[in-house]
């Protein structure tokens, strides 16, 4: 075994340990248990940043996995860890993002009563997104993929004896679990056609002897549970409920795990997917209504979670355009830089929210939000990012991905990128320009307006030490945002050789025009919402029935709940009905007639010897007979 | 290392572990004489006989990595891998019984030395048993372990229900020992010969497939077979005999002599009929559809946890007898390994009933565990993975072991068979959860009602050995299915040795 796979193992391990550690004997000791988890997440990074070092070599994956079971005439059920760029690169951002969230929750989270426990969960997330990313193969890439969902699930369910969050984390569950059906039966069905489970063995043979129709039919399939994942199309709505969980769940939800998952599994099989063109173009329109629809939504909302979760939306379906337009390496550097600014933003505006016990802009911006400087730091360098301003991050990758698209797509669709990443610049600075600008407002109306206002958990002093472990992150990630911007080279070196289909990125082409919209789009902001004396009033907002439309999900939450989630229930009143009269009793019956039939069987068992050697007599006899009729005996 | 068992040297080598034994119980039969009513004496002894099952076990261990290949003619006695497994398994069941008696013995008033020494005969039996390439070597073997068998289900002759089991398991004993001597002379009248591996080439040579008198000594030979192994519906004596007797007798008769059994029947199947097995295959595969059927059904009404476990027993004869079915290599590995964690799990049931009952634990129902995982977690926990095991459950080696045997008797084109059996685990979650829901969901009467509970500390460590075993092979078994699927490698016609030469007359 070479180190790098030694450093795979121990990334993975890390923080299965630290969870199960934490889970089983350290529910009762807080700080231990957070130390436990940062303490995993360390190693984790360390193992990732050695293999990101040592891992280089584009265009080979090396995979080293051990044959778990074998199955008579199949693949077998395989587990080990692929090591390819991209592969090592997701890892060192999963452990990264990871670490700084439980840095910052040490504080965020402080006095909380599941302390231990949210720390647990932290490190399953992280071993499950590690599991899934050095995953070499579809079978494990499946448990894993599940296990995202499960932590994601428990995570977002944190505070389980409210309402609202136990609702959120079950929507979230079941959405994705729409998607997640589309998938099983998608890997089912390709190991099925290939019998081969490996990840590079599968993607030789899918692009090369797999039958006509398996292809688009399988890449289909796995793109229902990436829409799921990450939250695109008609299946996002959960993605801004999940906002219910704690703000560093979200900022790990949606920068680095769970919605980030969908994407980087297009682009691990990325070459089955291309294989598929029709379905690929399907994808691309997909990403990019939701692309707009999202943004449309962000231009309307009011809490501040909501924007962030929209825009998350947004951003995915760039990275899902990049990858429909077939290239790797933009769509996974345009994931890489928003996990980073995502990350970024969520921690910050943790930090007012925890300030002004409140998500609502509004009333934050009631709560001097300028007092809180590491704060302010990271929203503006997040939001920098976020639209897209040069220097920052955001804007060399959402170039990549214009760019990209501008290779090969044209005409409507790019023209109506660039106008969402202009609509992207709006809605940001919409964001800023409320939360840090505003007036003190009246605070009984903003109680009114937002009644979930009241986050549990942080009554108690905001102490200093508190203050500087939320503070660090923020600060570190706003520093980041300034450096991954210039790391498109590396990206492209090292993904698109990977790839042979892939051109050259010309970066800089379209740079003007979408600086140019980015541009109008803060300037319409800041006139909207900035300036002295502004109406704070955006647009859409002064349409009542726009407002009604963006801020209601474009009604799709109605629509699913007067279609699907009705004929669901319908359907489960009936199968209620069905399972306590139908099944319930024939089981009931079963499992009667099953004691009864033992009850019969032991009356022969009535203890006298001379009945067991009758019994075992006439078997002999009955043997007998068997065996001259079948002709052996005369 | 080649061993020619023409010569003196040889045939000791390949016997090394059964002479250790045989000699052991010997010499501990004399010191015996002069130990009635010590129980100092008696644990003593105790510890002797298991060190004298390790010295075995390790004499196996050095003949299986020393990979004997026989040299000249074959004989009596089998050198191949799957014997030394067997034997291994043997050893482990015994040692554990044996270590489960140490304390019984004093509690329950047995003060019989000789106790041990029938142990470690039995033993011996078995491992002929297991290890007989001749009818007559089987048959000596079996009557070793059936005869000191008899004795110790009656050990504890005051209490009659003890009594009563040794006097049925006698009768039946008996009555099967006929059986099978009356099938191994039908079989010799055929072919001429007692030696299986004569047996098969004879049978292949002289077109015997269809004797009459090979066929019904087979049958005589399968329902022989039936008794020992338990089969149903020649498994009436094993509930009366097992709840009877003294329960770490049970659970070495349960696992051990279970275990020699199944042994000596696949090796009489596939050394010496591999021909005939369109003939053989459907009474096994109605033995084994019966024995999983009934074992589970009337198990489901049992009220005592022993009789319980009696019947539970029967069943998973039924599942291994489903891994024989289909005769093929991948059957005989599926039936090692699950063998192997059958004995565990089973001996490690009894255990529990062992620290939990009194007066034979005839009494013990899953009520009296009520409320156990309060008051002794771990002994809890372990009870609770012995039963998850013996149910099959995922992530325990009981689960791997049965998947093992379902994937090769579906490979092999018994499907229905192989539903059969799933549906019968399913029946089997019926009285082997309700145990586990007593330990951990019922409260317990009074505070001290397990207060008497105690495990020895070299105990806690084997069952803590066990459960670790039971798991871990469970979620890690690749490496051991590949040492039962080089176990059971002897039974391919390329490792056997040439028979030509040296064949007796055929008879006419």
């Amino acid at each position: 075994m070479t180190g790098t796979v030694l450093a795979a193992l121990a990334a993975q391990a890390a923080p299965l340990l630290a969870c199960a550690l934490i889970l089983i004997f350290l529910r009762g000791r807080p700080r231990v248990a957070a130390g436990t988890a940062i303490a995993a997440l360390t190693v984790s990074f360390a193992a990732a940043a050695f293999l990101v070092w040592q891992v280089a070599v584009p265009n080979t994956a090396s995979v080293s996995q051990t044959l778990w079971l074998p199955v008579q005439g199949g693949a077998g059920l395989a587990f080990g860890v692929i090591l390819d760029p991209l592969a090592v690169t997701m890892a060192l951002v999963v452990a990264a993002i990871t670490l700084a969230v439980m840095v910052y929750s040490t504080g965020y989270m402080r006095g909380d009563p599941g302390f231990a426990r949210y720390f647990g969960f932290l490190a399953l997330f992280g071993w499950a997104m590690l599991g899934l990313v050095l995953a070499s193969n579809l079978l494990q890439l499946l448990v894993f993929w599940e296990l995202v969902g499960l932590a994601s699930f428990l995570l977002i369910g944190f505070w389980f004896e409210r309402e609202a969050p136990a609702a959120a984390a079950r929507k979230a569950f079941l959405m994705t679990r729409v998607g997640d059906v589309g998938f099983l039966l998608g890997v089912l069905l390709l190991i099925r056609a290939l019998g081969v489970a490996t990840i590079p063995d599968v993607l030789a043979a899918a692009t090369s002897s797999a039958p006509g129709f398996t292809v688009p039919l399988v890449a289909f399939l796995l793109l229902m549970g990436v829409v799921g994942k990450s939250a695109q199309g008609p299946l996002f709505t959960w993605l801004p409920d999940a906002m219910e969980g704690p703000t560093p769940v979200s900022a790990l939800l949606h920068s680095a795990t769970m919605v980030a998952a969908g994407v980087f599994l297009v682009a691990r099989l990325h070459p089955l997917f291309a294989a598929a063109p029709g379905v690929m173009q399907g994808l691309l329109w997909l990403a990019l209504v939701t692309a707009l629809a999202s943004a449309t939504m962000a231009m309307v909302a009011n809490d501040i979670k909501r924007v962030l979760a929209y825009s998350s939306i947004s951003q995915l379906s760039y990275m899902l355009m990049a990858l429909a337009a077939g290239s790797v390496a933009a769509g996974f550097f345009h994931l890489t830089t928003h996990a980073g600014f995502k990350a970024l933003l969520f921690l910050s505006s943790g930090i007012f929210i925890h300030h002004a016990h409140s998500n609502d802009m509004r009333e934050i911006a009631g709560h001097e939000p300028l007092s809180q400087k590491a704060g302010v730091i990271g929203l503006v360098a997040g939001s920098l990012a976020l639209a897209g301003v040069i220097p920052f991050a955001g804007y060399f990758s959402k170039e990549m991905v214009l760019g990209a698209m501008g290779e090969r797509v044209g005409g409507v669709v790019l023209a109506l990128a660039y106008l969402g990443a202009g609509l992207t610049a709006y809605y940001t600075f919409r964001m800023v320009f409320l939360t840090l600008r505003g007036q003190t407002p009246r605070r009984q109306e903003a109680r009114d307006i937002a009644p979930a206002a009241h986050v549990a958990g942080h009554e108690e002093h905001f102490s200093a030490a508190a203050h500087a472990a939320m503070a660090w992150p923020v600060l570190a990630l706003a520093a980041l945002t300034l450096v991954l911007g210039y790391l498109g080279g590396f990206f492209a070196t090292r993904l698109s050789p990977a790839l042979p289909h892939e051109g050259p990125f010309h970066v800089g082409g379209g740079a003007l025009v979408a600086l140019a919209l980015v541009a109008a789009g803060i300037a319409l902001a800041w006139y909207e919402f900035g300036r002295a004396g502004a109406l704070r009033l955006g647009f859409a907002e002064r349409v009542p029935a726009l407002k009604s439309f963006f801020g209601d999900n474009w009604y799709l939450d109605r629509l699913y709940k007067a279609t699907v989630i009705r004929w669901t229930l319908a359907l489960s009143r009936a199968a209620k009905w069905n399972d306590h009269t139908v099944l319930d009793g024939a089981s009931d019956g079963v499992a009667q007639g099953t004691v009864w039939g033992g009850r019969i069987l032991s009356m022969v068992q009535n203890g006298f010897v001379q009945a067991y050697v009758a019994v075992a007599i006439s078997v002999v006899a009955a043997l007998g007979i068997w065996l001259t009729r079948t002709g052996g005996l005369p | 290392m080649s061993l020619d068992l023409q010569k003196g040297l040889g045939l000791l080598i390949a016997l090394l572990p059964e002479t250790i034994l045989a000699v052991w119980a010997m010499a501990l039969l004399l010191v015996a004489a002069w130990t009635h009513k010590d129980p100092r004496a008696l644990r003593r002894i105790g510890w002797v006989s298991l060190a004298g099952i390790g010295v075995a076990f390790l004499a196996v261990a050095w003949l299986w990595t020393a990979h004997p290949r026989l040299e000249g003619l074959p004989t009596s006695v089998a050198v191949d891998p799957f014997r030394w497994a067997v034997d291994a398994i043997i050893l482990l069941g015994a040692g554990f019984a044996v270590l489960l008696s140490i304390g019984y013995l004093e509690r329950e008033g047995i003060l019989i030395p000789e106790y041990y020494v029938l142990m470690l005969l039995a033993t011996v039996g078995m491992m002929l048993l297991a290890g007989g390439e001749d009818l007559f070597v089987l048959f000596l073997g079996l009557e070793l372990m059936s005869v000191s068998s008899y004795v110790l289900a009656g050990i504890d002759r005051r209490r009659e229900a003890s009594a009563e089991a040794a006097l049925k398991y006698f009768l039946l004993g008996a009555f099967a020992s006929a059986f099978l001597l009356y099938g191994i002379a039908l079989v010799y009248g055929a072919t001429g010969s007692t030696k299986l591996g004569f047996i098969g080439f004879q049978v292949q040579s002289l077109q015997l497939a269809t004797h009459p008198m090979l066929l019904a000594g087979l049958a005589l030979l399968l329902v022989g077979f039936g008794f020992k192994v338990a089969a149903v519906p020649f498994h009436m004596w094993t509930p009366d005999v097992y709840d009877g007797a003294p329960t770490p007798v049970t659970a070495f008769m349960a696992a051990a002599t279970k275990a020699a059994a199944f042994a000596a029947l696949i090796r009489v199947l596939l050394r010496a009929v591999p021909l005939l097995h369109d003939t053989w295959s459907p009474v096994v595969w109605w033995l084994a559809a019966a024995t999983m059927v009934v074992g589970n059904l009337v198990a489901l009404n049992q009220k005592s946890l022993k009789r319980m476990l009696a019947y539970s027993s029967i069943a998973h004869a039924g599942y291994l007898l489903t891994a024989l079915v289909s005769g093929s290599v991948g059957g005989a590995a599926a039936f090692l390994y699950y063998l192997l964690f059958y004995t565990l799990m089973t001996i490690g049931a009894f255990a529990v009933l062992v620290y939990k009952g009194r007066d034979g634990e005839r009494t013990v129902t899953a009520d009296d565990l009520a409320g156990l995982a309060e008051s002794h977690p771990w002994l809890a926990l372990f009870m609770t993975i012995c039963l998850l095991s013996l149910l099959g459950f995922p992530g325990t080696a009981g689960f791997i072991g049965k998947w093992y045997i379902l994937t090769s008797a579906i490979g092999s084109g018994y499907a229905l068979l192989a539903t059969i059996m799933v549906l019968a685990s399913v029946v089997s979650a019926g009285y082997y959860l309700p145990v586990i829901m007593a330990m951990y969901m019922k409260p317990r009467l009074h505070a001290e009602v397990h207060a008497d509970v105690s495990v020895p500390r070299v105990m806690r460590g084997v069952l803590t050995a066990v459960a670790v075993a039971l798991v871990v092979f469970g979620v890690w078994p690749s490496g051991l299915l590949k040492t039962a699927r080089a176990g059971a490698r002897g039974f391919l016609p390329d490792e056997v040795v040439p028979i030509s030469q040296g064949v007796p007359a055929a008879p006419k």
